[in-house]
């Protein structure tokens, strides 16, 4: 793939990811829990680890996770979803090389490691272990919201793949 | 979905099952009183039994926590998203409200004083 190919591609994704954050706050999935969300500009990301070099992957991520912290939100959400973009994206990175995930398996690992960043800022945010009784709800969540993510990404992979 | 997908699965939601069980265990039983902290620090401990209206204002907005019959809840906040007042009251051990952009912490503990407590105070 040529360089301005990949720049290309990181552009449309970036773009894509800020399409589907502004779909999300539209439609805000409420479920009764404060704070779940589906976290479908996470499919941007879950798609690119499958066609573009890891490090243009890590770029998209840092150029959405900006952009859509401050169309979207405040400064607090960036450090938020800075902390679960980055375990995710490091967690998703490691289970896709081990053999026998599919895309599903990666995504839901990487939902529920998004889950377990933000916890982990929050905890440290009030000094308390209290955010941790979140934990099971956040693993729950995090695997459901990561599956429905794979099972889109993979249908998108099986779409795109042939003009990629 | 893959074997090894169906094996993350199963795996994450058992270490969820069990962990949820560890918080039902460990909790539970009705609380004495409430505890508040703000950015970890010490805020104000107020007794479940007697009905009341606390204010608190921190360093990063307003909060209104009312004691009713028993429990706690979150009745008004200056924070953007509102999520602490989505939460249910409160009033078994270990239950807690938190307001991230505040970064207060509500929880309900029983009638003995904690080390956490003793050093905050």
């Amino acid at each position: 793939m040529t360089n301005s190919k990949k720049v290309a591609y990181c552009a449309m994704l970036t773009a894509l990811s800020m399409i589907f954050s502004y779909i999300e706050a539209l439609i805000p999935l409420s479920v009764g829990i404060p704070g779940i969300k589906l976290g479908l500009s996470n499919l941007v990301v879950v798609s690119g680890l499958y066609f573009l070099p890891v490090r243009w992957v890590l770029l998209v991520l840092a150029l959405k996770v900006t952009l859509v912290s401050f169309l979207f939100g405040n400064l607090s959400m960036l450090l938020y979803s800075m902390a679960g973009g980055v375990l995710s994206f490091l967690v998703m990175t490691v289970i896709k090389r081990i053999k026998g995930f599919s895309m599903i398996g990666v995504s839901m690992a990487g939902g529920v490691s998004h889950n377990i960043g933000q916890l982990i800022v929050a905890m440290l945010t009030v000094e308390s272990v209290a955010p941790l009784s979140y934990m099971p709800v956040l693993i729950v969540a995090g695997a459901v919201s990561g599956i429905a993510v794979g099972a889109a990404a993979y249908r998108v992979r099986k779409l795109i793949g042939r003009v990629v | 979905m893959k074997k090894k997908d169906v094996c993350l699965l199963a795996l994450l939601l058992a270490v969820a099952a069990v962990m949820a069980l560890f918080i039902k265990l460990r909790g539970g039983y009705t609380g004495e009183r409430i505890v508040v902290t703000i950015d970890g620090a010490f805020f104000g401990e107020y007794r479940l039994s007697e009905d009341r209206t606390i204010d608190v204002e921190g360093d990063f907005g307003q909060n209104r926590i009312v004691i009713q019959n028993g429990s706690a809840y979150m009745e008004a906040a200056d924070c953007p998203d509102k999520y602490c007042m989505a939460y249910r009251p409160i009033s078994k051990t270990n239950e807690s409200i938190i307001c991230l952009p505040h970064r207060l912490v509500v929880q309900v503990k029983d009638a003995e004083y904690t080390e956490i407590d003793g050093i905050a105070r």
